[in-house]
Order: structure tokens, then C-alpha cells, then sequence
């Protein structure tokens, strides 16, 4: 299917962006050139209409010719490994397809075995982006990371933590580091150390400590590959949430979920519970009378991924009391996790209309149908939001209005910015009507000095 | 040469000799530059760099009433993404793995016609991508279906991604196909307007050249970065081609003058005062009121107050410049004329046809370091270690790296530049950039973190080499 302004990307981006978030890992991507530097294109001020040129990533790449396509990129590939140990600090490299060595053949893996004999620590990846969009290339490199990195046992002293956490997906859920933080924070509240895997501060040990964790939390459906990887290579047992939690009630069955998968006492989780709420209650009493002079109670469109769409609807209708009549899935999650997915709104939002769309003029059409009175989807909904007078808030790759660097749209912190952030878009769009012109009637006094 | 016949332009490395890798003394590359041939050199360690694909959508996307129809994986169109308010619609085929064997001819016809029924586009661009540049899928056939049942022009533009080194050749890609749609039709009558020729530039500096040339009663179309689509017509009918940046536009210029004997003139980028008013006096004389021309220059030369005074604190402070070539050589005499030095040039490409500019610039600056590439950070890195200069003035490249090594960083990609406010602009831009530089200072941190010590300690050209055939 054609998609119109996407916003998925490809496989090779979604492992891109992964290994970027991983410190001390270095890609080594055999491709074309441009396949890699495309990839980003968060910046609100990068490659915008008046780009002339792009940013580097300093991503070392083979920067495959036409001479390769015809003859072959394997000893290309050779020269370019050989040369990024030289050049480039890591502790691990992982070389990753584009779509053009995939379809001439090259054989990567004789490469990196070549690279592995030599003692250099490289792996390789298959990540051509035709394969998958980038939530399905996150799954597959998280995975394949696991089944290659991890295959070899992990010898160094490690950290022991108690639940890795998969699904968030770097580049498409803009707020992925600062959700794995306040998800942290959750966990602890439980007194469990959770292994974030990516972001600041982690790095192959966070990846290797992964195989001694006693739990893996999937929190999309893109999370279940690594965490099916991990339980059946390391007997990493997993709990399959599905998706995002935000608020205090979602972040509560998540500890109950955990607590109970580890054998928690279960007064420790009811009083965990109850401390989440009691945080969340303190900040949402002070927005009340913003919410109740405002009279937020709105028609609400959700679009976005899995797991942040369902995360926000269940906020936005379990909690806060909005009427959610729109929820569109954009990430293209497989057929058999669909029900699922389904179940998790309807079960907070009984009324909601649920829809898989991942082009914008499918998703435009929708929202012009329902006329919401706030849209929680993307900078892509900004016009129709326009059209039908919607507020937008953002939440969903691609983000104009805010860059996001360690902000949560997850956990408690995540429900309190989306409480702000929607007052904010409220009242933004209360002063932007324009005001009626109320004619002032000279009083007779004044006409008799005139 | 053009060869505006055949389906695709020649790369730039065939058609002007350009090259992509070099690094060593000005005076080193004069001198092939003087003896008639720049030498094709590869690198046998790259980082990733924009190809032409990424190139020739950047301006599409900035041609009122044109749609673009990516036809490829989706990642191929994923520098279109991003959100943008102000850009060409687009919609891309998402060719999957079967359809990268099979052939995506079904999804190319279907997303052609998708979004002309959302947009009702005056024209359609159909960007090809490597792996339909491999497969061979016959794009051509489904335009020229689809052309007759919808009536509009629907343009192939042959990007494949690796033909070339060099990202420009993209631009030419673009200028080739939308060229061949309106030089197909019968030559019309000569017209009173001028083409300026807008290939690299951002949308105020192509505003600010055409409010100058409007003073000089010209009446101005952009073609074709920032141009209108349902004007193309009108391009083959101007009475001169003037370029913004000579080698970019090079190729518009020569097919136009070629093809319909329009005159071309390629002029020194008009950046900085003296390269403005030459730009000017130019135009004025051709357009045969060079009366009215000087006029103009005098009037806007006397407006600006003077400049080198901005940057009397930071006299001989030095500069790294990274930008495309003809750029790069027309704005660091403006630089040197405020009181700055020349640290090192980097540009990110250079065609022989810009040799008498490379002499000039090797004749002021024989022994100054010059790299010639695109996106090679880890070359630049060891550069900028040891030279160590006051500033970093690059475009769109958002030089992180260069604020890692504690070395502050303008970028040209949002300022406006060109002509006479341009001139200010940057001058006030340079000034804040010099004066307070401690967001470099608080970033700074050895880059061992990053880059082998070993590498460091090599000479920059170490993985540049002879290409071999």
C-alpha cells in the first residue's frame, strides 16, 4: 500500500535509531549513501523546506557505487570494518543492511566472521528497509542483538537487575528516553531495578546484564520479539503489557502485573498503588480548576503508535473523564495483535471508534468524519486539526511544536505534561479566536462636545 | 556538454569532472586543478553522507504545485518527513521485499493516481531510488500510461543513490526532468523576464536577490528551488539566465542557453558587498541599464553601516569554513575583508569548471588545508583538533562535533546571506557567534571519547586514496 506523508520509515531506520541510543555500540552501516543520514529528520530546524544540506550522524558507512552493485560490496564491506576499529571507539560493532546489498547478495556474514576471527567485537545484522517499517526494525535488531550479542556468555562482574524493559522504540515514540526514566522510577517504587537497555548511561553491559534479569516488561507489540528472544535463549520469563502506561491507575497494573509475575507481597503493591495515586491526585487537584473553568471535558482523537495512543486514551478516558470517540493506530502492528489492542481501549473508552491507518489522508478523512474537539496525534494532524478547529496536542513522531530530549509522555510525569500540554492548547486556542467587535455607542454627552 | 536527449543526466564526476575526496594544501589542488585534470579519489573509511536522492527531493518539495511520488522502500522518502507545514505533498510507493524482486509497477500506478485525487497537482515528479534503479523497474512506461489519463505532466526524475559521489548530481536530476518536459514543447516568444536560477539556496536569500533585481526592473522567474510549477512554461521564453551559485545552477544555464539560446550568466555568488555589486552591475548590463545598476549598489552600499566595525573585538580570529564550493570561494574574501583569517576550507565538492576559482583561491592561500567531501566528520575532527580555530562556520550541518571539541558553531542554513541585508545579517551572526562562545566551551571534551587515538594522530588524507577503475 502507497502511504502518503509517511511516518514509519523503514526497518533499517528503526535499527538505526536503536543502536544509536545504545552508547559505546557502533553501526557500521553497508549501504548506499543517504540511507543513514535520512533517517533523522526530528530536528525542528534540520532539513526543513529550505534544506541545502543534511546533517551527519557520524555514521560510518560503506557509501556503496555503482561499481559495488554490479561486482559486489562484500570487500568494500571488509575495508570499511577493518577501518572503522581504527577510527571509531566501541565495544561493539554492528554492521546493518540497506536494502541495496540485500538485493545484490553480498554475503555480510562471511565478513563479519572474518572481522569475529581477528577478535574484533562486530556482528551483522539484516536490516534492508523493505523488509519493515521502523517499529518492525526496532523488533528485529533488538532481537537479532540478543540472539548474536548474547550468544556468546557475558563474562564481566554485572549490576543485577530485575526487569528489562522492550517496546519503545527510538525515533518513533519521541519520548522514549524520558518514558524509560519515569518507568524507572515506577519500578522502584516496588523496590525493583529495572534495565533500560538504552539511552544515557547504558551500553553493552546494560545488554548483557539482560540475560540475568528475572523479568522482561514488553510495553508494545514491537517489544515482544527481543523479549521471546530472551526468555528462550536465557529463560528470561516476560509479561506482555502491550502497551505504554500513563497515569497512575495504568502504572498501578503494571506493578500488580510485575509483582505478581516475581511473587511480590501483595500489600507491598496495593501500598505502591496507593502512593502513585496519592502523586498523581496532589498534581491533578492543582489542574482541576483550569480543567473545570475550561470545561475540559472534549471529543478526543488519538493517533499514534500502539503503545502511546493506548497509554494516552486510557489516561485521557480512565482518568481524566475526556470522551474519547476517535483511537487511530498508525504503527501498522501485526494482524494477530490487533483484537488485543482493540480490547485495551474499548475496555476504558467502550464508545471509541478503533482504526489502523497509517497513511495521512486515511487518517485526515477520519478526523474530518468525527470532528473531534482535541486531537492527541502528531505535527502530520496539524492541518486537518486546523480544519475541523481542533486543539493538537503532540505526542507522536513527528513533533513540531516542542523537541523532546528527556520529557515523559509515560508514567506519572507523562499524565501531568498531558494535562499541561492540553490546557496549554486550549487556552492557545481560546486567544487565537478573534474577539467580537462590540460597537461603542457615543454617549450623548460626548456627541454634544463633538 | 548536456545531453538533455537521453533519460538521465550524466553524474557530475562524468559531466564537469567534479570530484569528492581530497585533502591536503590549496596549492596541491590547484595544480592538478591547472594540469587539466582533478584526480577521482575514494575513501576506504566514510561516514554517511546525503546521495542524490536526498538532494533532488530537497527541491522538490519547494516547487509550488508539484507532487511528489517516492517510488521505492518508505525510507527512501523519509527526508520528506518531518512534519513540515510548507512542503509539496508526497506520498511514496513503500515497495516491499516481494515487490523489490516482482516489480512495483502496480504500486506505482496507484499512488500516482492517489495523490492527484488529494491534490490535483499541476505537475507529478516520479523520484526513482536504488532499488528500483536496480531492478529496472520501468517507470517510464506507467508515466507515460497515466500521463494520458490524467492529463497533467508527470515527470521521471532517475535518482539511483549510487551512480554518483557526489549528492549534486541530484539537483541535476531534477533541473534534467523538469527541463525535458518544457523544452519538449515548441520554442514560444521571447519574454521580458529573467530566470534566476535558484538550485542550493533558502527561500529568504532567493527573496532578498529578487527584491534587489526588482529595483533593477527586472521582471524575475525562479526556477527551480522555491519556483512555481505553473510558471515552468515561461522559463524557455526569459531573456537571460542568472545563477545564484554558479555551479550548482551550471547546468539549468547551459541547457537553457544551449537548447533555446538564452544568455547565462554565471556569476560569483553574491555574498558580501563586493560580490553583490558585481552581481548587480552584471545584471544591469546585460539587462543594458547599467546607469540604474550603479544607482542601486551605491544607494544599498551607502544604507549599510559599516561592517568591519561589528567585529573590531575579533579581528584575526580564525575560521573553519565548510561550505559547498562556489560559496565557500566567494564568501571568504567577504570574510577576510571584516578581519577574520582563514583557518582551513572544506567544501563539499568541486568540479573542474570552477577552476579559475579555485586558483584564485589557491593563489591567496597556497598552504591553508583544503578537504573537499560531504559529511566526513571524522576527517574534520582530526582537522579541527589541531587547528584549533575560533569558529565553525558551516550549512545545515548542525557541526555538534565541532562543539565537542569546545569550538563554537555558526550555521548557514537558516540565515539569510545573500546580497546586501544578507551581508549584515551575517556580520551580526559572526559577532554574536565570537562573543560569547561558552555553550562550546561547557561541550568541549577530548575527542579520544569518540575517535581512535590512533586515527588522531594520523594525517587527514590517510583513508583518501586513488580511485582505482
Amino acid at each position: 500500500m502507497s502511504l502518503d506523508h509517511d511516518r514509519n520509515t523503514c526497518a533499517l531506520h528503526g535499527a538505526l535509531h536503536l543502536l544509536d541510543a545504545i552508547p559505546s555500540v557502533v553501526p557500521i552501516l553497508h549501504a548506499n549513501a543517504g540511507c543513514g543520514v535520512s533517517a533523522w529528520n526530528e530536528d525542528p530546524f534540520q532539513s526543513g523546506v529550505d534544506e541545502t544540506c543534511s546533517g551527519s550522524r557520524e555514521i560510518s558507512s560503506t557509501l556503496l557505487l555503482e561499481k559495488q552493485v554490479v561486482f559486489g560490496g562484500t570487500s568494500r564491506l571488509r575495508e570499511q570494518i577493518k577501518n572503522t576499529v581504527k577510527v571509531l571507539n566501541g565495544d561493539l560493532y554492528v554492521v546493518i543492511t540497506g536494502c541495496v546489498p540485500e538485493v545484490i547478495g553480498d554475503d555480510v556474514q562471511a565478513m563479519v566472521k572474518e572481522a569475529r576471527e581477528q577478535r574484533f567485537p562486530v556482528i551483522g545484522l539484516s536490516t534492508p528497509g523493505f523488509k519493515a517499517n521502523a517499529w518492525g526494525g526496532y523488533a528485529a535488531t533488538a532481537a537479532s542483538l540478543i540472539e548474536q550479542f548474547l550468544a556468546s556468555p557475558q563474562g564481566a562482574e554485572l549490576e543485577v537487575v530485575d526487569v528489562n524493559l522492550f517496546g519503545l522504540v527510538p525515533g518513533q515514540d519521541p519520548a522514549w528516553e524520558g518514558d524509560l526514566i519515569e518507568l524507572k522510577r515506577v519500578l522502584a517504587t516496588l523496590g525493583l531495578k529495572a534495565n533500560r537497555l538504552i539511552g544515557y548511561g547504558q551500553g553493552v553491559d546494560a545488554w548483557s546484564r539482560a540475560a540475568k534479569a528475572r523479568l522482561s516488561l514488553v510495553l508494545s507489540p514491537w517489544g515482544l520479539a527481543p523479549a521471546q528472544a530472551l526468555r528462550d535463549l536465557h529463560g528470561v520469563p516476560l509479561l506482555d503489557l502491550g502497551w505504554n502506561p500513563v497515569g497512575s491507575l495504568d502504572s498501578g497494573l503494571l506493578l500488580e502485573g510485575v509483582g505478581e509475575a516475581l511473587g511480590l507481597d501483595l500489600d507491598r503493591i496495593v501500598q505502591a498503588r496507593e502512593l502513585l495515586d496519592e502523586e498523581l491526585r496532589y498534581y491533578l487537584r492543582k489542574a482541576a480548576s483550569g480543567l473545570i473553568l475550561g470545561n475540559v471535558q472534549k471529543r478526543v482523537a488519538v493517533v499514534g503508535g500502539s503503545a502511546g495512543a493506548i497509554g494516552q486514551t486510557r489516561f485521557l478516558a480512565g482518568t481524566l473523564g475526556q470522551i474519547v470517540s476517535d483511537v487511530i493506530l498508525t504503527d501498522d502492528p501485526p494482524e494477530d495483535r490487533r483484537e488485543a489492542l482493540r480490547a485495551l481501549i474499548l475496555a476504558v473508552a467502550p464508545g471509541a471508534s478503533v482504526s489502523f491507518h497509517a497513511g495521512q489522508t486515511a487518517i485526515a478523512q477520519q478526523l474530518r468524519a468525527s470532528r473531534p474537539e482535541l486531537i492527541v496525534g502528531s505535527a502530520l494532524e496539524s492541518a486537518v486539526a486546523r480544519e475541523v478547529g481542533a486543539a493538537l496536542v503532540e505526542r507522536a513522531t513527528p513533533l513540531r511544536s516542542r523537541p523532546l530530549f528527556r520529557r515523559s509522555h509515560g508514567g506519572i510525569a507523562g499524565a501531568i505534561a498531558l494535562v499541561e500540554d492540553l490546557l496549554a492548547a486550549l487556552i492557545q486556542q481560546q486567544d487565537s479566536r478573534p474577539r467580537p467587535v462590540t460597537q461603542v455607542q457615543p454617549h450623548p454627552a460626548q456627541e454634544a462636545f463633538a | 556538454m548536456t545531453t538533455l536527449t537521453h533519460r538521465t543526466v550524466l553524474t557530475r564526476e562524468k559531466r564537469k569532472g567534479s570530484i569528492a575526496a581530497f585533502s591536503g594544501q590549496a596549492q596541491g589542488l590547484a595544480k592538478e586543478g591547472r594540469e587539466g585534470g582533478l584526480v577521482q579519489r575514494v575513501r576506504t573509511f566514510a561516514q554517511d553522507a546525503p546521495s542524490d536522492l536526498q538532494r533532488a527531493l530537497s527541491i522538490l518539495r519547494t516547487i509550488r504545485g508539484l507532487a511528489i511520488v517516492v517510488h521505492g522502500p518508505a525510507g527512501c522518502a523519509a527526508s520528506l518527513g518531518g512534519g513540515f507545514q510548507d512542503t509539496a505533498p508526497w506520498i511514496v510507493t513503500g515497495i516491499n521485499e516481494r515487490d523489490s524482486i516482482m516489480g512495483g509497477d502496480r504500486k506505482l500506478r496507484a499512488a500516482i493516481h492517489q495523490i492527484h485525487a488529494a491534490h490535483a497537482p499541476a505537475v507529478i515528479a516520479v523520484v526513482a531510488t536504488p532499488v528500483v534503479a536496480i531492478n529496472n523497474d520501468d517507470i517510464e512506461s506507467v508515466v507515460t500510461e497515466v500521463n494520458e489519463e490524467l492529463g497533467i505532466p508527470i515527470i521521471p526524475v532517475l535518482t539511483d543513490g549510487f551512480r554518483s559521489k557526489i549528492a549534486g548530481s541530484g539537483y541535476d536530476a531534477v533541473i534534467h526532468a523538469l527541463l525535458r518536459e518544457q523544452l519538449w514543447h515548441p520554442a514560444g516568444e521571447r519574454g521580458a523576464h529573467l530566470n534566476l536560477l535558484s538550485v542550493a539556496e533558502k527561500s529568504q536569500d532567493v527573496q532578498a536577490l529578487k527584491a534587489l533585481l526588482r529595483e533593477l526592473d527586472a521582471e524575475v522567474e525562479v526556477f527551480p528551488r522555491h519556483g512555481n510549477a505553473q510558471a515552468f512554461h515561461r522559463v524557455p521564453e526569459a531573456r537571460l539566465s542568472v545563477s545564484i551559485d554558479p555551479d550548482e545552477s551550471e547546468y539549468a544555464g547551459q541547457v537553457l542557453q544551449e537548447q533555446r539560446g538564452i544568455p547565462f550568466l554565471s556569476l560569483d555568488v553574491p555574498v558580501g558587498l563586493d560580490n553583490t555589486g558585481r552581481w548587480l552591475s552584471a545584471i544591469g548590463a546585460a539587462l543594458e541599464r547599467p546607469g540604474l545598476a550603479q544607482a542601486v549598489i551605491a544607494r544599498h552600499e551607502e544604507q549599510l553601516a559599516p561592517l568591519k566595525e561589528r567585529l573590531a573585538r575579533h579581528q584575526g580570529a580564525r575560521v573553519f569554513v565548510n561550505l559547498p564550493a562556489a560559496l565557500a570561494f566567494a564568501l571568504v574574501p567577504f570574510l577576510e575583508s571584516l578581519g577574520l583569517t582563514l583557518a582551513a576550507l572544506e567544501i563539499t565538492a568541486l568540479s573542474q569548471d570552477q577552476d579559475s576559482r579555485l586558483q584564485a583561491f589557491a593563489q591567496g592561500h597556497p598552504e591553508v588545508p583544503l578537504l573537499v567531501g560531504e559529511g566526513q566528520i571524522f576527517e574534520e575532527v582530526n582537522l579541527l583538533r589541531n587547528l584549533a580555530p575560533d569558529l565553525y562556520l558551516g550549512s545545515g550541518q548542525a557541526a555538534v562535533h565541532a562543539l565537542r571539541l569546545g569550538i563554537p558553531v555558526l550555521d548557514l542554513q537558516h540565515l539569510p546571506i545573500l546580497g546586501y541585508l544578507g551581508a549584515a545579517a551575517l556580520v551580526e551572526a559572526l559577532e554574536r557567534s565570537l562573543s560569547n562562545t561558552s555553550l562550546a566551551g561547557f561541550l568541549a571534551e577530548p575527542a579520544e571519547r569518540r575517535y581512535a587515538k590512533g586515527w588522531l594522530a594520523k594525517s587527514t588524507h590517510w583513508f583518501i586514496k586513488h580511485e582505482v577503475k
